[in-house]
């Protein structure tokens, strides 16, 4: 092995080169397939992911949009000073941080248990129509999605409130009471999302040896018994993968549906950074800030998924890379 | 193993991916050209020297003044809100007149006119590609600021030849103040003749009042009175006396503030920037009387006369919808929206439902309303890619003058109104009395009318608008337009701030505004208390700069008054 190393590097440079353009070519050549496929993903990231990742250099100018993103001035740490210094800060900081947790809370285990559920449906025909109604949810708009929540929960004419009337409760204004506010807009988006999640837990599933099945049920295991001890452990890694993926979105909640959602009588536990910004940085086309706040949320983000990823690798074995 | 190393790695390929996707998330887009081009330097150089009124478009027929119809077709590009009944894009009858007569080709640029603010704003923001010749200026986007970068044109030397735009600054000596910056005009406005003409008002049901015995209420606790007989009695006669929502406002906190007029604040039009007595600017958010009045309407919310729902309607139109299914009893609008407010309980089923415009109310402060000022707060402006800015402001200039109102205010003559021997103008049974349904002003609309660009909205419109609705009603319209124009207060609206003063107070207008917004919602709902929380929330005003911005506020009003 290490003469063959000192061997090539006697080689004269040119030689080197060469081979490896052979080599490389011949890779290409026998993968040009894989490659194919694989190249309008490439071409998208570079396009619109890395490319416009230079626009960020905003976040520490006064851009104005005559000048351009070089031709403005610096302005060094100014706008994430102003962020910090803002008098909402820390509420728009909590009240990120709090709808995460609890979306992750929630919305993480229920396409786990609703993925083992639908596994276990033997009926062909009826678990796609079982997976088909639990995932078209999420292909409703958030602005029709906020229609109907405003319109199911009307104190006057909602649904929910003609139930709880019904039954001789008094009528729940969701909408203008603080306290609601978190449950509406997670339960909202836990339904929402749930069937789509699942789908990739399904997928792992599908994966998993029938013969291990069997082996359980030799072995004298129930069908609970099957779950923990085969369906669980088998799709695993991608559990934890997913897992550290959402920890890195922990400070993205989005805009659209908290601005579709709150008014000033839930602003106090509804309003989070991204709308914020939406207010401070678009609205008022503050550009600079609005880079400055995304750029802080993507640096927390990506050192938490570096963190997320570590404890991972340390406690299960399985990580992102 | 082989297996576990493949998703390792597309494992690692799918969070750097993420990770990146949440990076380049707040990038903006790059401007293409930085640089600015040799014509936009010229033309901001004409800007800077004030005395040369002749800069490097000297070539241009500017001293001849431009003649319609143009001896050559010149394109313009136009970017506005688009008509909410037909788009200006599907050749309207008044542009293709217009287009005829100028021999100008227009080309529309046109964005459905609730998102205009937030799409136009994004574009102007993005630096990069080529801006309409003309657009609508955005509502927040600062004259002085765009002025100064060169991004639109200064017009003074245009306007300057311009018959029917001088004309106009002469009949209101608030528009040339209203439309310039740093010295100089950059836009040309929609101005309103008929501001006074049935304003924005409290409309309530006379068929309510009448089934309960009451009277049309005059003060502030007379409309406590009715509304409470609204909410406690059977109003709409449906046989539920529960169903009935005395007052509702639509979508914002902001709405309510409308009844703070009776405590002679200026919250809803002015936004609470209002000089006192001495000439001095106010916030009258935070004043004494503001207190008081978050009391009342406290109150006014804790016993029920206000919608509960009010927050959470979204948009007037929700509101309507409710007026409409015969549920409530008073709001506020226009007095013109009474016609189709009307056709639509009838839709419903109920019978005899009567709505009239109500003079506003005697409060412990005032009686007064504030009115729209003469002025739309944005105007058109003309664009640095704009090649030929003289035959921009020429447009602009006809469509203020008497033929292009014409056209702008009536429509087509012989096909939506005539000419009268006396000079009056009439609609045609077309518009008055549609074939197809459509109320007069979406006939007009559809037509092109009052659409596209500035121009002078005209009392006589007002007033041939008139004979469109119901015989009642036009008499209602006309007995509410005299009762009220006593207390009719016209709104402050500020000539733009310089480019220094907007500087000075950038980001803090945002902050105070969503911390007002909050504390209304919160003292009407009851979460804040008023009383209690009173100190701190004057205090964290304070805290929010409000002095700064009072002061540029202050600089701003005092040049509206020297120019006057």
């Amino acid at each position: 092995m290490k003469g063959n190393v000192q061997k090539k590097v006697k080689q004269p440079m040119k030689k080197r080169a060469a081979e490896w353009g052979k080599r490389l070519w011949k890779n290409i050549k026998r993968d040009k397939a894989l490659l194919l496929i694989i190249l309008p993903v490439v071409i998208h990231y570079l396009v619109f992911v890395y490319y416009p990742m230079y626009g960020n250099i905003i976040a520490f100018k006064k851009y104005s949009p005559a000048k351009g993103i070089m031709g403005s001035d610096w302005a060094g740490f100014r706008y994430f000073l102003q962020f910090f210094n803002s008098p909402y800060f820390t509420r728009v900081l909590r009240n990120t941080l709090l709808i995460s947790l609890y979306s992750i809370l929630w919305g993480f285990p229920i396409p786990i248990l609703f993925a083992l559920m639908t596994n276990d449906l033997k009926h062909g025909a009826y678990k796609r129509v079982v997976q088909a109604v639990s995932y078209i949810p999420y292909f409703i708009s958030t602005v029709v999605i906020c229609g109907m929540l405003v319109n199911f929960l009307s104190p006057s004419s909602g649904i929910i409130n003609s139930i709880i009337k019904a039954f001789g409760g008094e009528p729940i204004n969701f909408l203008m009471e603080p306290g609601w506010f978190r449950t509406v807009f997670i339960a909202s988006g836990v339904w929402q999302g749930f069937g789509w999640s699942a789908i990739v837990y399904l997928a792992a599933l599908t994966g998993v040896s029938q013969e291990l099945y069997e082996a359980a049920r030799v072995d004298g295991a129930n069908k609970l018994q099957q779950v923990i001890h085969v369906s669980i452990p088998c799709i695993l890694p991608t559990v934890i993968v997913t897992f550290i993926m959402q920890i890195g979105t922990l400070m993205s909640v989005g805009y659209e549906k908290i601005i579709l959602l709150y008014n000033p009588v839930t602003l106090e536990v509804a309003d989070v950074i991204s709308s914020y910004t939406y207010r401070t940085g678009l609205v008022e086309g503050n550009y600079s800030f609005g880079s400055a706040v995304g750029l802080f949320n993507s640096a927390i983000n990506l050192i938490l998924v570096i963190f997320a990823n570590k404890l991972s690798r340390k406690v299960s074995e399985v990580s992102l890379w | 193993m082989k297996r576990n190393k493949l998703t390792r790695i597309l494992a690692t390929l799918s969070v750097l991916c993420l990770t990146m996707g949440s990076l380049a998330g707040c990038g903006g887009e790059p401007s293409q050209e930085s640089t600015p081009t040799s014509k936009q330097e010229e033309s901001s150089q004409t800007g800077s020297d004030a005395g040369t009124s002749q800069g490097s478009s000297a070539e241009e027929p500017q001293d001849t003044g431009v003649t319609f119809p143009l001896a050559e077709q010149v394109e313009l590009t136009i970017a506005t809100p688009d008509g909410n009944v037909a788009s200006l894009a599907d050749n309207l009858p008044v542009w293709e007149e217009i287009q005829k007569r100028t021999n100008i080709k227009i080309n529309w640029d046109v964005t459905a006119s609730k998102e205009y603010v937030n799409i136009m704003k994004t574009r102007m923001g993005a630096g990069g590609g080529k801006l309409p010749d003309i657009l609508l200026l955005p509502n927040g986007m600062s004259l002085a600021e765009l002025g100064g970068d060169g991004r639109i044109l200064p017009l003074e030397d245009y306007i300057a030849n311009s018959e029917n735009i001088q004309k106009i600054y002469e009949q209101f000596p608030n528009v040339r103040a209203l439309t310039s910056a740093d010295g100089h005009i950059y836009s040309v406005n929609t101005v309103n003749e008929s501001a006074y003409f049935a304003p924005y008002t409290f409309i309530i049901r006379k068929d309510w009042l009448d089934r309960l015995n009451l009277e049309v209420p005059e003060t502030i606790d007379d409309w406590m009175e009715v509304l409470r007989a609204f909410r406690d009695q059977d109003a709409n006669g449906n046989g539920d006396a529960n169903d009935e929502v005395p007052f509702s406002a639509g979508g914002h906190a902001w709405y309510t503030t409308y009844w703070a007029n009776a405590w002679g604040l200026h919250l809803f039009q002015s936004d609470g920037w209002y000089p006192d007595e001495n000439g001095q600017m106010q916030y009258e958010f935070i004043s004494d009387k503001a207190k008081e009045f978050y009391i009342w309407l406290n109150n006014f919310y804790e016993e029920k006369l206000l919608d509960e729902e009010f927050l959470i309607l979204g948009d007037e139109n929700k509101l309507y919808e409710k007026v409409a299914r015969d549920e409530v009893g008073a709001f506020t609008a226009y007095p013109s929206r009474i016609a189709t407010l009307e056709q639509a309980l009838a839709a419903n089923g109920v019978e005899n439902a009567e709505l009239i415009p109500v003079a506003p109310p005697q409060g412990p402060y005032a009686r007064m309303t504030e009115v729209v000022g003469d002025m739309s707060v944005n105007g058109y402006v003309v664009t640095k890619d704009c090649q030929r800015p003289d035959v921009a402001v020429a447009l602009m200039d006809y469509l203020m003058g008497s033929e292009g109102s014409d056209l702008l205010n009536f429509g087509i003559e012989g096909d939506t109104y005539v000419k009268g021997n006396d000079g009056t103008y009439s609609f045609t049974e077309k518009v008055t009395n549609n074939p197809d349904g459509l109320s007069a002003s979406e006939v007009l609309s559809s037509y092109g009318c009052q659409l596209g660009m500035c121009y002078l909205k005209l009392e006589k419109r007002e007033q041939a608008m008139l004979y469109s609705y119901p015989e009642e009603l036009q008499q209602k319209i006309i007995d509410a337009t005299d009762a009220t124009k006593p207390y009719a207060v016209a709104g402050l609206t500020l000539p733009p701030a310089t480019q220094e003063e907007s500087d000075s107070i950038s980001g803090l207008q945002g902050d105070l505004s969503t911390y007002i917004w909050e504390m209304t919602g919160k003292f009407t709902v009851g979460t804040a208390d008023v009383e209690a929380q009173w100190d701190e929330y004057v205090e964290n005003v304070k805290k929010l700069e409000v002095e700064k911005i009072l002061a540029v506020k202050q600089a701003q009003y005092d040049r509206l008054e020297s120019q006057q």
